[in-house]
């Protein structure tokens, strides 16, 4: 869990270290040059185009530009720069101060070309009319001398009617003079018209355009009173030079509108700012180049410092790894020092429990012995009081056999000796010195068995040696156990229930520690009046024993732990605790086991099972 | 140019540089020749199929050859075309030849590019009245026209390569004609009539809209500047309004398009709404309401027999085919 953390928190720097390095690097490459260039170009282009378009209008204006192709064409290039120009700039970067000067220069543009589109419309109806004006009033003044030349023939030839017949009718003779003079006007006007037209087109003024409109007025009032032939002309030609006044107002708004559109300043103003923002950004880009190589640098220093200490780690865990093996060895020499210690110290747990148990054995044995020792003592004694009578009847009998053998003998001598020798013998008799003497021997012979028999006991009890082997009669061992335990069994009722059981193999002495265990703890459970049972029963391949008491019994809190070494209910002192648990050692060394159930106040059953074969011969 | 000065000037310098041999040129220009515009042959021959093809429409009746039938001078001959279930549209139908020299694209110059127009009578709906989803979703059931159209375009089948191919087609569709080659220097190609109709057509002021290389197309003008051709108008409708109906300006009002009189002999009957069905007819009515100015009857014949000479000689040659065709 805590593993897991720190790695989330590892990868979680390395992942943040990364993205500023990214952020950094980003900063430091992203400039869009190729917008930057292609807004440099799309200015150039437009600053070209715009200019190039300038001069085709004014072409057109004067006439130079036969058709408006040239001033059509661009139109769509136009659009379409001024169109990606906005894209464009919009791909700049920090391009807020940018794009107020893009949407102005866009719009000019837009002014621009339908203004360029109103100049082709009007500027054709106007060039149309200036153009027909002189053939307009040319037409006219044709007309008019003509008419004037049949006046003047109908004048000459005192003949009013003619040609003009309708018209003039009921005109008088002056009334033709009047028109003759009328058409002369209308020549005259008309040639005004067009000079004063002509001139308008050129310096348009105020004053020049109201004597143009009176011109013209006059023409209108005056053509309803001419020839319906002229009339029909001087109504075009008016309409005309209206027209021509009208769009060189209009196309003169329209140039001055056009000159107004700050297009070519617009496109300066941007190249200028996108510039700006090209050295700005540019600027940027090599600040963030330099926060790149001093982060990068210190990312490098980082990692050094990470490769030292990785260097370093790698370097202990190195020596920590030569030293492991010494401090194994070291480890496990001293473990095994300290087990040895332990199996020695156990060894001599072990035996000073043996000790123990051999101390409590020694104190029954000893009182054991000293009984049959003490009678066989005092027989002795008793034999060699009675053995100096028996010297004294020797010694007169000895006397006796000499005088009599003795010729110089006197009767006397002989009949006293005699007398001694009666009366010894007869006084041996009285007490029954040989009988008693005889009784006295046969015990002590009895009492010396007695001993011989315990000191055999003691000797099969108490060979030390663990490790030997040899087949083994639980029967006998029990039975043998009982004798050294004698002094302790010796009140209790002792039930034996031996089954017809196979020797085992196994190690004698410690089984019959065991057995001595089990019975001295029934004997210890059990008061006056106690009964122990040793029960054998040959099973298939084993053996078991059991040790019955009808004692106190074990409480169950402890029955679990009295396995347990130094678990012990008895006094401090009086046991080692160690008894049970040596006595499992062993049985559990034999391959056997050993169970025991108990209730308090009714007895305890100790269970031992031993395996035939306890323990390989060998 | 580094510093401020301003366009004008520079454009007036530049200008008494250059007025000078320029004044002597023609208003009229030759076409190019096809070699010269370099065209994509594949989209062209794509173009051309789906210019037949009726699944642009609704009801699967219309293609845009309905309305311009190449052996019909690009148009219809109708007043007004007739759109899907037979509707009859607003608007006469322009010739679609050389339509690539027109600045804008349908009589009130709505649409800037050949592209973009195509959008417009699909969608019209007394004309294709469909949509582009509809329409793809019919062509990309055409397996063979799809692997056709990625044969050429990276891209899966969709609105803009269809418009793409479409006006590839378009301007391959270009009629040089007899005046084309007059222009170019082959003074015998035309007759003696026609180069007296053509000076008319200068002297008289026609050329002052109908000029450049498609003979128009490049402007707009108001329909009757020296009188008001609507008074007298017959059937009014929306599409008198012109390029007001786009910008909305009151100066746009009855503003159109000044059509290319290129095959203009081949293309009656005439004007936005299809009014006049003679060509004299209708030179008589600029005459009146653009010109304002009136002109001998001979004149403007010859400025008639000098608009034959703009027809494209393969279209002269493709007409004698048609069965009854009306000849001015």
């Amino acid at each position: 869990m805590k593993k897991t953390a720190s790695l989330l928190i590892f990868i979680i720097v390395l992942t943040v270290l990364a993205a500023i390095f990214a952020f950094l690097y980003s900063q430091s490459q992203n400039i869009n040059s190729e917008a930057y260039n292609r807004v440099n170009d799309d200015l150039r282009s437009l600053k070209q185009l715009d200019a190039e378009w300038n001069v085709d209008v004014l072409r057109s204006k004067v006439g130079s530009n036969q058709h408006y192709d040239p001033l059509t064409s661009p139109q769509k290039l136009i659009r379409e720069l001024k169109d990606s120009l906005g894209t464009l700039t919009g791909k700049l970067e920090q391009h807020s101060n940018i794009l107020p000067t893009v949407d102005k220069f866009q719009t000019a543009i837009e002014t621009k070309l339908n203004l360029v589109e109103d100049f082709k419309s009007q500027h054709a109806i106007f060039k149309n009319s200036l153009t027909f004006l002189p053939t307009a009033v040319e037409q006219l003044q044709t007309h008019i001398d003509g008419e004037l030349g049949a006046q003047n023939t109908a004048k000459s030839q005192g003949q009013s009617l003619r040609v003009l017949q309708t018209p003039l009718s009921n005109k008088s003779f002056d009334k033709l003079e009047d028109n003759v003079s009328k058409l002369q006007i209308l020549r005259i006007q008309s040639g005004e018209l067009l000079t004063e037209l002509l001139k308008y087109n050129l310096t348009p003024d105020e004053e020049l355009k109201s004597r143009i409109e009176t011109l013209m007025a006059n023409l209108e009032e005056s053509k309803d009173d001419h020839w319906e032939k002229l009339a029909g002309e001087v109504t075009v030609l008016v309409a005309h030079g209206r027209t021509v006044l009208k769009q060189r107002d209009i196309e003169g708004d329209i140039l001055s509108e056009l000159d107004q559109i700050p297009t070519a300043t617009l496109n300066d103003e941007l190249n200028q700012l996108v510039s700006e923002n090209f050295e700005q950004r540019l600027g940027e880009q090599n600040q963030y180049r330099r926060y790149l190589m001093i982060y990068a640098g210190v990312l490098l220093l980082l990692l050094v410092y990470a490769a030292y200490r990785l260097l370093h780690a790698f370097r202990e865990l190195k020596s920590a790894n030569e030293n492991l093996e010494q401090h194994v060895v070291e480890r496990t020499s001293d473990l095994n020092q300290a087990l040895s210690h332990l199996q020695e110290s156990q060894a001599q747990l072990v035996q000073s429990e043996k000790m123990a148990s051999l101390g409590q054995m020694v104190a029954g044995i000893t009182h054991e012995i000293n009984t049959p020792l003490a009678y066989v003592k005092s027989g002795l004694e008793i034999t060699r009081m009675r053995l100096g009578e028996i010297g004294e009847l020797v010694t007169a009998t000895s006397t006796l056999s000499h005088t009599l053998t003795d010729e110089n003998a006197t009767d006397e001598a002989i009949h006293s000796q005699l007398q001694q020798v009666s009366e010894l013998s007869s006084e041996l008799d009285e007490t029954e010195t040989m009988k008693e003497t005889q009784g006295l021997l046969n015990d002590g012979i009895h009492g010396m068995d007695q001993i011989s028999e315990i000191i055999t006991g003691l000797k099969n009890f108490s060979r030390m040696d663990r490790a030997k082997v040899s087949a083994f009669d639980v029967n006998d061992g029990l039975e043998s156990t009982l004798k050294i335990a004698n002094n302790i069994v010796k009140h209790k009722s002792v039930l034996k229930k031996y089954d017809d059981v196979r020797a085992i193999t196994c190690s004698p002495s410690s089984i019959n520690q065991v057995f001595l265990n089990l019975i001295t703890n029934a004997a210890q459970a059990t008061d006056e009046e106690g009964e122990i049972q040793l029960i054998t029963t040959q099973m298939e391949d084993a053996i078991k024993t059991e040790v019955r008491d009808n004692g106190k019994g074990i409480p169950a809190e402890a029955l679990d732990k009295i396995f347990d070494p130094f678990f012990t209910t008895k006094e401090i002192g009086q046991g080692t605790g160690l008894g049970l648990s040596i006595v499992q050692r062993i049985i559990t060394e034999h391959s056997g086991t050993i169970t025991v159930s108990s209730k308090e106040g009714v007895g305890t059953c100790f269970t031992v099972i031993l395996p035939n074969n306890a323990i390989q011969e060998g | 140019m580094e510093n401020h000065t301003n366009g004008w000037q520079t454009a007036f310098l530049l200008f008494l540089f250059t007025v000078g041999p320029a004044s002597a040129a023609e208003p009229l220009r030759a076409l190019p020749s096809l070699e010269e515009l370099e065209l994509d042959e594949q989209k062209i021959k794509l173009g051309e199929r789906l210019f037949s093809d009726t699944r642009l429409s609704s009801d699967n009746t219309i293609s845009c050859a309905s309305c311009h039938d190449l052996a019909r001078g690009g148009a219809d001959n109708l007043q007004h075309s007739i759109g899907i279930g037979g509707q009859k549209g607003d608007i006469n139908a322009p010739t679609i030849f050389n339509s690539a020299y027109n600045f804008r694209l349908f009589w009130d110059g709505r649409a800037d590019t050949l592209e973009e127009q195509v959008s417009g009578p699909v969608h019209h709906p007394k004309e294709m009245g469909s949509s582009w989803t509809e329409i793809l979703t019919k062509l990309k059931q055409d397996k063979a026209l799809v692997k056709d159209f990625e044969a050429i375009f990276d891209t899966e089948l969709k609105s803009e390569n269809i418009e793409a191919v479409i006006a590839e087609f378009q301007r391959s569709l270009i009629t040089p004609s007899r005046f084309d080659r007059y222009l170019q220097g082959d003074k015998t190609a035309i007759t003696n009539k026609e180069l007296q109709g053509y000076n008319k057509f200068k002297s008289y002021g026609c050329v002052a809209c109908h000029q450049g290389v498609n003979v128009g197309g490049n402007m707009f003008q108001k329909f009757g500047v020296m009188g008001d051709y609507f008074k007298t108008s017959p059937n009014p409708s929306d599409a008198d309004l012109g390029r007001y109906n786009v910008t909305g300006r009151k100066a746009d009002m009855h503003v159109f398009k000044v059509p290319s009189l290129r095959n203009i002999a081949l293309t009656a009957p005439y004007f936005h709404n299809g009014s006049v069905k003679t060509l004299p007819e209708a030179v008589d009515v600029m005459f009146k309401y653009q010109l304002g100015r009136p002109a001998p009857e001979e004149d403007k014949a010859l400025i008639v027999t000098f608009l034959k000479s703009l027809n494209g000689e393969a279209m002269e040659k493709s007409l004698a085919n048609l069965p009854t065709e009306q000849q001015q």
